[in-house]
């Protein structure tokens, strides 16, 4: 059954619509490239000065899979020497504090992280995380990605902890097991995993982790 | 041009896209009880202007991955499969006056559509999602926002919308003269 038509007196207004629509198109293929399809690049700068050096001594943790049944609860962490956005040394991971430790894995891009990071911020100025010391991850980083720069971010959410700033290849994020964003990692005063949990976590869980932390010792 | 400029060009038409969603409609059942204007002036275009529509959202998609260098995300390339094909089986399908592409772009067009409600969803409502974000590429990251509005899952929203109505309200059964032998 053949549904071809002879609609002559259509063909021309289809002739034209479609002429109109080649040429909407080609139109805007040529805009489009003589744009040159460049961003406005970030400077040099602010690209630069959002990786950091980072040597990761010791054996990565493995990945992250869920919080309960977690594989890396006990284990040392491997010990991560990086830089903070100012330059000044930060280590974190195992003979790095005297005290728990809360490490918060970030991605400037990622919409959980930009929900969970006013969560968490809340909670240090509570003083529902005293005792603990915080540090923020800058991981995942990239300067095509919203958001930009990481440290900004940071600024403008008021964060107080500590920083710490992630290579391009993420050897930190990876060397702690990181899966996906915003994560969390919970260590006792000796450097070793109290808990871990990944995603978007309600102010009582993220409390109740450190309370973990903190009762490790 | 830098990426969030061309999105404005994109939110442009998309913003003229939802004033056509809404037009086209009331237009087609005004001209339905007067027998005139839009139903007899869309008769036998609709693939056509389907096809223009399908043109210029593959060719924004494809700008934002390869000029914008904006990798698409798993629920992207499933709307790209639906999309790309429609940019060429519609044109074609009005060039032959093949009144049956309708249905081939109306089952492209519905799975694409099926999927851009889902990817909006997320979208706007990241914690809908897995709750947390893929390493790599995220559905829910929102890579540029046209006009302060249009991310790239709402432009494509508004593209199957208008294809589907547009095909829909260009039923060869609801023409004047049946196009059907």
């Amino acid at each position: 059954m053949s549904s071809r038509t002879n609609a002559t007196p259509d063909r021309r207004r289809v002739l034209l619509l479609a002429g109109v629509a080649t040429a909407v198109v080609v139109v805007t293929g040529i805009a489009i490239a003589l744009s040159g399809g460049s961003d406005e690049p970030a400077s040099d700068a602010a690209v630069d000065g959002a990786y950091g050096p980072v040597i990761v001594e010791g054996a990565a943790l493995p990945r992250f899979e869920s919080t309960s049944d977690d594989a890396a609860i006990g284990l040392d962490t491997p010990r991560v020497e990086g830089v903070d956005p100012d330059g000044n040394p930060v280590s974190i991971g195992v003979g790095t504090g005297a005290k728990p430790t809360m490490l918060v894995f970030l991605a400037h891009w990622c919409p959980h992280c930009q929900r969970e990071l006013p969560v968490i911020v809340q909670l240090i100025t509570r003083g529902d995380l005293d005792g603990i010391r915080s540090v923020a991850i800058l991981t995942g980083t990239s300067p095509d990605r919203p958001n930009f720069p990481p440290q900004a971010w940071l600024d403008r959410e008021g964060w107080t902890g500590e920083v710490l700033l992630d290579d391009e290849v993420t050897a930190a994020a990876t060397s702690f097991g990181l899966s996906s964003y915003p994560y969390l990692v919970f260590l006792d005063a000796n450097g070793s995993v109290v808990a871990r949990a990944s995603g978007e976590l309600p102010a009582s869980e993220v409390v109740a982790l450190a309370d973990l932390a903190r009762e490790a010792g | 041009m830098t990426p969030d400029e061309v999105a404005d060009v994109f939110g442009t038409m998309a913003s003229a896209g939802v004033v056509a969603l809404v037009a086209l409609p009331v237009l087609y059942v005004v001209s339905r009880s007067s027998s005139t204007a839009l139903r007899v002036g869309l008769r036998g275009s609709g693939p056509a202007l389907a096809g223009a529509i399908a043109l210029v959202a593959t060719a924004g998609s494809l700008w934002f991955s390869k000029g914008a260098h904006f990798p698409p995300c798993e629920l992207c390339w499933y709307q790209r499969i639906a999309m790309y094909p429609l940019a060429v089986i519609l044109p074609i399908g009005a060039w032959r006056a093949d009144a049956t592409v309708r249905s081939y772009g109306l089952a492209l067009a519905g799975a694409g559509i099926a999927v851009s409600v889902w990817h909006n969803v997320i979208e706007t409502f990241p914690s809908l999602d897995a709750g947390a974000c893929d390493p790599t590429n995220p559905c829910t990251l929102r890579w540029v926002a046209g006009l302060g509005f249009w991310t790239i899952p709402r432009m494509a929203f508004v593209a199957f919308s208008l294809i589907i109505v547009i095909l829909v309200l260009d039923s060869p059964e609801d023409s004047p003269e049946s196009e059907r032998p």
